[in-house]
């Protein structure tokens, strides 16, 4: 933790896969892949181990989640209705940001300046350093930032710079 | 300290705090709480600058930020800003203040030359440079004229400048009385509520009172924001908010404010409107509500001897209150034949002398004004000595945000002013700008909108609801008594609009040329165009429009207000995403190894991209040595970044077959297809590959730069043009990383590095596809070439692209397989005469003018752009085609851009799209698009640029191996 109270560290890589329904199947399967993949809702999830972030009405992000598992539990009550798993662990690359001044750094330039203010569980999918991402906070002070692998030094730069703005606001 | 003009007490200024300024080098005092303005208007300073057009003395004529004449230069410290209003700019230590657009002095300036011949720059001169002699001859001239103020980059930048986004249920612009209550209201209401105002205090003409006052101060439920100015409304209630946060060490402190709203509430007020007589731009004439203002907020007296000059009842309540504070009201003068009797009758209480409709009334002074001469209605002329001229044409509402928020409007005759009829869409007025005037209704109003604002957006538990109300009904307006706008005189000495020189005479040529409709009117006389966006003269144009035309203002729709609604900083436009953070780059997975590589980057669509690597002494040299490594032996290039989506589901072959060109039905599994797509106006969008995985499923390819667009454009087809359609579309780009292998020695190079794929030819032919692993990686390995050689597209997953690249380097070193860059890609591919999208195309080149009519001739279902392409313009023969050129001597250079014509003296008939000297057959190929193209292989041509013409040759497009015996290797 430096002077300002705040840690910006890259996490280890996460195991993700996105699971994705046809529209027209969303009446009949929409609950059962929620079920499936523990969702407790749209806009919060656990905040360790396996966790999903709803990315709309018909797609869904795992982290952590075994992909077999997903598959057989999905394939048990599925039938014939389509549905597509695709591992993208390499295409995301997750930073936390963490300490007092967490808060205040993320709400200086986000699209979503609610998320900023979320609560231990809540995620949201914003904008951040003109990046999309997904925030979650995952502790009280606490955020994981999910994005894209080839942006994620650019806005580990980006959220360093932040820092520095913030300090001097900050006195 | 030179303050004569100064009261020995009131104002809202601190008295114990005085603050140095300098004004053209020149040092001047005031006090904390003074603008510039002020300031400067207490020391007796009536000149503060120059008009665009015809250099004419102006001095301050408002206190607020309609300001159109006191702009000025601003610099404290290393930050400097051009074009600040001196009505708005506070005072602080160290800030030097310059006139603009004069030389060599305000008082002396050279451009003045220009008012003596006025008509030669009168309204239409833009139009009438197109006509003779051509705008070549005026454009130097008019590109060195033109502008308001000089922007220092550098120096502008300096401040520190920021951008945040806030959500709110209402937002209400303007802290006025019934922004105030309004955005109280719509607290009590349930509401969240963003408050922004332009200024430190809330409260406007009217004040707020204590109650009102304490409320907001206690309800945690409005972020109020001050020093704040609404700039702009934009799509679904956005605003665009600056709000200035004090100064830094660096320069201001601003911060863009980006609110979406759920409710829109504009409280902007009212402005009041100059009059049009002769010489009403002299300094010294001002709006009788700023002389008010600046006595009330200031302490500062405009002028000793005033006359007005009105059309209406409103500013005779101020007389009094003027008399009191020391400044002499010399005469009234007012357009009408009969002023309305409480004005009469307080001009006899104060016995000022009253002239009621004139037959002319002239502004006396140049620099300053002196005094007017009046012509009264019976003909006899006298001249009144006078050093303040206030004038007041009435008030408007400001309805610029409420406009941009696509608010209707409609005339009002009552205010003789366009006002808002009704709320849309949860957009609301209130106030001066709902056209009310009476405290007490503005009050009541303002309030009921706030509930409705707030229910509109909550419901009792919180939930959102959609609007279902009727907005409150807006209380009777008044109606004023306003006279005529303009006194009779010499009409092009009677100014509609001060910052872009707009005379009534202006406005009696508009109307003369034809231009009768106000958009057209507008652009004609450029009235209402420069940066105060028409707020002192929009009203005064359109009455003269309507008075010259015939027409009457009920049937003159307003014209279009956009933003800026005031001028925003360039640095605070930009905020944070300057330099390094204009905007996010990518970093290739191989990244670190291509800066090891001395790679030469560029920013290649949004990704940080190798051009070349720096093997030899020059860029030209790299690039010649990285295609002859491709053609002799092979070359490894880092392709990530191209476009990648899987397409599955029972049908995803209908849903490919219908949006690209090709006949994808016969497509097998295992194959690759080249294809392209066009847009719904049959124009080619982008290429790519199609490759069949298994029956139902597909891997497409895009171009590196369209990747999202065409990943956008399938999902609108298939979600809303075809939901019937089961197919799902993902997007991997970044979820593989891409090698290319390309060259003579790939498959060797393939095998070294180890393989349980069968490369041989027969085995793995040309576009086709196989699933393996190479140096024990999984891979998706694709034949496709973009270079004419045998090439092999290997996708890995993103975080083993390092792995494969460093595995590929080691087989193929004893090859000499090296890597190449986006150059050599372009001068291989140029040599094949491949299609490089958006260089050899634009957004009016359809499959036809490629030469690919008879595939789409034998393709036999409908998709995206085939009945486009039945329209006469894509038929034409004259169409530009895609072509090859060859300068007919060989060590001839060519240039893209350069356009190709018959003769020296010819029209361009086309122009070369891409151009390289090719190391391979050692001399300058080019593609381009030519009329006619297919037609004239074999034509000899200029290609012209830029005063060098070289003769050329039109060949086919495929310069290097036309028969592909290459790529079947």
């Amino acid at each position: 933790m430096n002077e300002r109270e705040l840690l910006i560290t890259r996490l280890p890589p996460h195991a993700l896969c996105l699971v994705q329904i046809h529209g027209s199947d969303l009446a009949q399967v929409g609950s059962l892949i929620s079920g499936a993949v523990a969702a407790p809702g749209n806009s919060s999830t656990a905040t360790a181990g396996p966790r999903v972030y709803a990315m709309g009405p018909t797609e869904w992000l795992l982290v952590d989640h075994s992909l077999d598992d997903v598959r057989r539990r999905l394939s048990a009550g599925l039938g014939r209705i389509m549905v597509r798993i695709t591992d993208v662990s390499a295409a995301f690359s997750s930073l936390r940001v963490e300490g007092s001044a967490a808060r205040a750094l993320l709400a200086s330039d986000i699209g979503a300046p609610r998320a900023a203010a979320a609560r231990p569980g809540e995620y949201a999918r914003t904008r951040m350093g003109q990046i999309d991402i997904f925030l979650h906070c995952v502790g009280p002070n606490s955020f994981d930032l999910h994005v894209d692998r080839t942006l994620v030094d650019y806005l580990h730069a980006w959220l360093d710079a932040q820092l520095e703005v913030h300090n001097a606001d900050a006195g | 300290m030179n303050d004569a003009r100064r009261l020995p007490a009131g104002g809202r200024i601190d008295r114990g705090r005085r603050i140095s300024i300098q004004f053209d080098g020149k040092p001047f005092e005031g006090f904390a709480g003074d603008t510039v303005a002020s300031a400067l208007l207490a020391a007796g300073v009536r000149l503060v600058g120059r008009s665009f057009r015809l250099h004419r003395p102006r001095g301050i004529l408002s206190a607020g930020l309609e300001e159109p004449n006191a702009l000025l230069h601003v610099r404290i410290g290393r930050y400097e800003e051009p074009n600040v209003r001196a009505t708005l700019m506070p005072l602080r230590p160290g800030l030097e203040v310059f006139s603009q657009n004069a030389w060599p002095s305000l008082r002396w300036d050279a451009g003045e030359l220009f008012d003596l011949a006025p008509k030669l720059w009168s309204a239409g001169f833009y139009h009438k440079t197109f006509i003779w002699p051509g705008w070549h001859v005026y454009e130097p001239l008019i590109r060195r004229a033109a502008g308001i103020g000089r922007v220092r980059l550098a120096e502008a930048l300096a401040g520190t400048f920021s951008q945040r986004d806030i959500e709110a249920d209402v937002v209400v612009c303007g802290g006025g009385l019934a922004g105030a209550a309004a955005a109280a209201a719509a607290a009590r209401g349930g509401a969240s509520v963003v408050l922004v105002h332009a200024s430190q205090e809330l409260g406007g003409r009217a004040g707020l009172g204590r109650e009102l006052t304490e409320e907001l101060e206690r309800e945690s439920a409005v972020q109020t924001f001050q020093n704040t100015v609404a700039v702009g409304v934009f799509g679904e209630k956005v605003v665009l908010a600056s709000q200035h946060l004090g100064w830094g060490p660096q320069g201001p402190r601003r911060c863009l404010l980006r609110i979406r709203a759920r409710s829109l509430v504009m409280a902007t007020g009212a402005l009041e409107q100059p009059l049009a007589f002769e010489n009403n731009d002299r300094p010294g004439v001002m709006l009788a509500g700023a002389v008010t203002r600046y006595l009330d907020h200031y302490g500062v007296r405009a002028g000793r001897a005033a006359v007005l000059v009105t059309n209406h009842d409103e500013p005779y309540g101020a007389l009094e209150r003027w008399s009191a504070a020391g400044i002499a009201v010399a005469a009234i003068v007012d357009s009408r034949a009969m002023p309305g009797p409480g004005a009469q009758a307080m001009a006899a209480m104060l016995g000022v002398q009253l002239i009621a409709a004139p037959r002319r009334l002239v502004v006396q002074g140049r620099a300053a004004v002196r005094g007017v001469r009046i012509q009264d209605a019976s003909g006899k002329s006298r001249a009144i000595a006078c050093d303040l001229v206030a004038m007041s044409g009435g008030w408007v509402p400001n309805v610029n945000l409420y406009s941009q928020a696509l608010g209707t409007l409609s005339y009002e005759r009552g205010l003789h002013a366009h006002v808002p009829v009704a709320s849309v869409h949860q957009v609301y007025a209130v106030g001066g700008a709902a056209g009310l005037w009476d405290a007490d209704a503005i009050q009541m109003h303002a309030t009921q909108v706030g509930q409705e604002a707030a229910a509109a957006t909550t419901g009792e538990d919180g939930a959102r609801t959609a609007p279902a109300r009727v907005p409150p009904s807006l209380p009777d307006r008044p109606t004023l008594s306003i006279g005529p706008t303009r006194f009779p005189g010499r009409a092009h000495r009677q100014w509609l609009d001060f910052q872009h020189d707009v005379t009534v005479a202006d406005a009696s040529a508009a109307v003369q040329q034809g231009y009768t409709r106000v958009e057209h009117f507008k652009r004609y006389t450029t009235t209402g165009m420069a940066v105060d966006q028409g707020k002192t003269s929009l009203r005064n144009s359109l009455d003269q429009l309507a008075q010259y035309s015939g027409q009457s203002l009920r049937d003159l729709k307003p014209p279009t207000y956009r933003p800026p609604y005031t001028p925003l900083a360039l640095g605070a436009a930009a905020g944070p995403n300057v330099g390094r953070w204009y905007r996010p780059e990518r970093c290739l997975p191989c990244h670190e190894d291509h800066v090891a590589l001395q790679a030469h980057f560029d920013d290649v669509g949004g990704w940080r991209r190798p051009l070349h690597y720096a093997t030899a002494a020059t860029a030209n040299a790299c690039i010649d040595a990285e295609v002859h490594g491709v053609r002799t032996a092979a070359g490894l290039f880092e392709s990530s970044p191209l476009g990648k989506l899987e397409v599955t589901g029972p049908d995803a072959l209908e849903f490919l077959d219908r949006l690209y060109v090709n006949n994808l039905k016969s497509l097998g599994a295992g194959r690759v297809r080249y294809v392209l797509m066009l847009r719904d106006n049959g124009v080619v969008m982008d290429d790519g590959t199609v490759t069949r995985l298994g029956s139902e499923e597909f891997m497409v390819t895009t171009t590196s730069g369209n990747a999202e667009r065409v990943y956008l454009w399938m999902r609108e087809w298939a979600e809303c043009e075809w939901p019937r359609l089961k197919v799902l579309i993902t997007r991997i780009t970044t979820a593989w990383g891409t090698v290319t292998l390309s060259g003579p020695k790939a498959r060797d190079t393939l095998l070294r590095a180890g393989t349980d794929v069968d490369l041989s030819p027969q085995a793995f032919p040309h576009m086709t596809f196989r699933l393996g692993s190479i140096a024990r990686i999984p891979a998706r390995i694709y034949r496709v070439s973009f270079t004419g050689e045998v090439s092999y597209e290997i996708n890995v997953p993103a975080d083993r692209t390092r792995e494969l690249w460093h595995a590929l380097q080691n087989a193929g070193a004893q090859d000499h397989v090296r890597a190449y860059g986006i150059d050599a890609l372009n001068a291989l591919r140029t040599e094949k005469g491949y299609l490089h999208i958006g260089a050899d195309t634009d957004a009016t080149t359809t499959p036809l003018d490629l030469g690919w009519g008879p595939l789409i001739e034998r393709k036999p279902a409908d998709f995206i752009g085939r009945r486009a392409l039945a329209i006469a313009e894509y038929q034409r023969p004259e169409r530009l085609h895609l072509v090859g050129i060859v300068a007919a001597d060989p060590r001839a250079p060519l240039l893209a851009g350069a356009h190709l014509l018959q003769s020296s003296a010819g029209r361009s008939e086309g122009y070369l799209t891409s151009a390289c000297f090719s190391p391979t057959l050692g001399y300058a190929v080019a593609l381009a698009r030519l009329e006619r193209g297919r037609k004239r292989l074999s034509a000899n041509l200029l290609a012209y640029d830029q005063g060098r013409t070289t003769p050329v040759r039109v060949v086919s497009p495929a310069f290097y191996d036309p028969e592909n015996l290459r790529l079947s290797g």
